[in-house]
């Protein structure tokens, strides 16, 4: 592959990444409590559980598997949906019947999906309490996408020529640099498409492609360009 | 009369301050001494652990420059960018200077500072985070974790050049870097932050956290080096003794117990 091509793949993959964080609901130390909406952990760990798995189904069949890359691509998706899907539906477990509160959107009156009323189950003094529909969708649609850019990324730097092992490794910390900058924008919790904060979302996508960018340049760089010094 | 002389001690103890300078002079020096050393000669590894210390040192003392401000979205997301925004420096520096194998560590750091300094800016003026010292801790975080990892590796390996990096990376030991290098750099703060968090409590325990580097990276080595991994495991283990009872004391010396006179005292007995 070319390296205009792999260069403008890995800003594509880090966009990507940076958008799929943006829709999962991340709930941070207030939803820990059953305070927020979302799952108690925060933007990174989250979206790091998600992408990582991804990466390993995605490095399998593209090992593996003789099958085109759209395949690797969407196995990657996959693999994140599947693993943050179980995450926000134990979440949903322990906050139903565990803590014992219904889950519901602080930021919206009715949920867009369901239309079920929401504002009369929020606990007074908190800002909804545990994974509501439209939050759930919204993290399915956020893992899809995070997949994609977590296997886009580990494909791309296999096309560069550097070895599986070290490319996920750089996968990885493609990953974690996007998912932190997303992390920076949403500045604490994110309930999912529907929250007023989602409207942050340029900001992000201007600030990933220029450290994806950055990043992608030095890796063709080093490994197209061959030694240097 | 307790109250007082509690409140001149607290002050007795913010006033002593290490420059942030000093702490990044030490963590850039330290640690390429220390890998330069490390890949002189096997029986030298454990001077590459003296610079994942000095690294995790210079790194978590970022972290606690930044997260100080409240951002908002926890320590560990400011901790684990410091390994994820430079590994790819610490590759393509690799890959880049493989002739001239004395230059990798010098190349990776000033990549890393670079893509630190581009993290930075994005957040500070894209992002729009109100921190004015988010442009230069995002940029020391950066260089810590690139010199972090290569420390590992020159440790573990007894080199840092590309083959050593493949290896730590085919045998999969590379992940646990990542893992322990970004806790070690995020869980002091993580763990002393509070109101009373103080510069030298929070240095003592990544101090301690750098020693528990040392050992596991000891124990790595002996896969890669053999019998010399030994002293490595020693040497961290003695630093990790050292530093954690310094820090215990610390804590134990800072943590007033105040009588607010709620608890009656006949339960204390």
């Amino acid at each position: 592959m070319d390296p205009i091509t792999i260069i403008l793949g890995l800003i594509i993959a880090g966009i990507l990444i940076v958008i799929g964080v943006h829709f999962i609901p991340v709930g941070g130390a207030p939803a820990a409590m059953a305070m927020a909406t979302g799952v108690g952990t925060g933007t990174v760990q989250l979206a790091t559980g998600a992408g990582l798995t991804g990466l390993v189904s995605a490095g399998y069949m593209y090992h593996f598997a003789n099958v085109p890359m759209s395949y690797v691509l969407l196995s990657g998706a996959v693999g994140s949906m599947l693993m943050l899907g179980i995450t926000m539906l134990i979440g949903n477990v322990i906050y139903i019947f565990g803590v014992g509160v219904p889950p519901a959107s602080a930021k919206v009156k009715f949920d867009p999906i369901t239309k079920y009323r929401q504002d009369i189950y929020v606990s007074p003094g908190t800002e909804g309490q545990g994974i509501p529909t439209v939050c759930f969708v919204s993290g399915i649609i956020g893992a899809f996408l995070g997949g994609v850019g977590g296997a886009l990324t580990y494909v791309l730097l296999n096309e560069l020529g550097l070895s599986p092992a070290i490319s996920a490794l750089i996968a990885i910390g493609f990953f974690l640099a996007n998912a932190v900058l997303a992390a920076y924008n949403i500045a604490g919790t994110i309930e999912g498409f529907h929250d007023p904060k989602f409207k942050r979302l340029p900001r992000a996508i201007v600030s990933s492609l220029i450290v994806s960018g950055f990043i992608a340049a030095i890796l063709v760089l080093a490994a197209m360009g061959g030694v240097v010094l | 009369m307790t109250g007082s002389s509690c409140n001149a001690k607290a002050e007795a103890v913010a006033e002593k301050k290490i420059s942030n300078n000093l702490i990044a002079a030490l963590g850039i020096a330290v640690p390429l001494l220390g890998i330069f050393a490390a890949s002189f000669n096997s029986l030298f590894a454990f001077m590459g652990g003296i610079a994942i210390i000095f690294a995790t040192l210079w790194g978590a003392n970022g972290v606690r420059t930044v997260a100080k401000y409240g951002i908002g979205t926890g320590v560990p997301s400011i901790g684990m960018v410091a390994l994820g925004g430079s590994v790819a420096a610490v590759v393509a520096a690799a890959h880049l200077a493989s002739k001239t194998v004395l230059l990798i560590p010098v190349i990776a750091l000033i990549l890393a500072l670079l893509s630190g300094l581009l993290i930075g800016i994005s957040a500070r003026y894209i992002l729009k985070m109100n921190i004015p010292v988010m442009i230069r801790c995002k940029t020391e975080i950066c260089g810590a974790g690139a010199l972090l990892i290569l420390s590992h590796v020159a440790t573990i390996t007894g080199s840092f050049d590309l083959p050593g990096l493949k290896n730590v990376s085919d045998t999969g030991i590379v992940l646990f870097i990542f893992i322990i290098g970004a806790l070690g750099i995020l869980h002091p703060y993580n763990a002393c932050l509070g109101a009373d968090e103080r510069q030298g409590r929070t240095l003592k325990l990544s101090l301690a956290t750098g020693s528990a580097q040392v050992i596991l990276a000891g124990i790595a080595s002996l896969y890669f080096i053999g019998l010399p991994g030994m002293i490595t495991i020693l040497f961290g283990a003695l630093a990790w003794f050292v530093t954690y009872s310094m820090f215990v004391r610390t804590s134990f010396e800072e943590g007033i117990v105040m009588n607010t006179g709620l608890i009656p005292e006949v339960e204390h007995k």
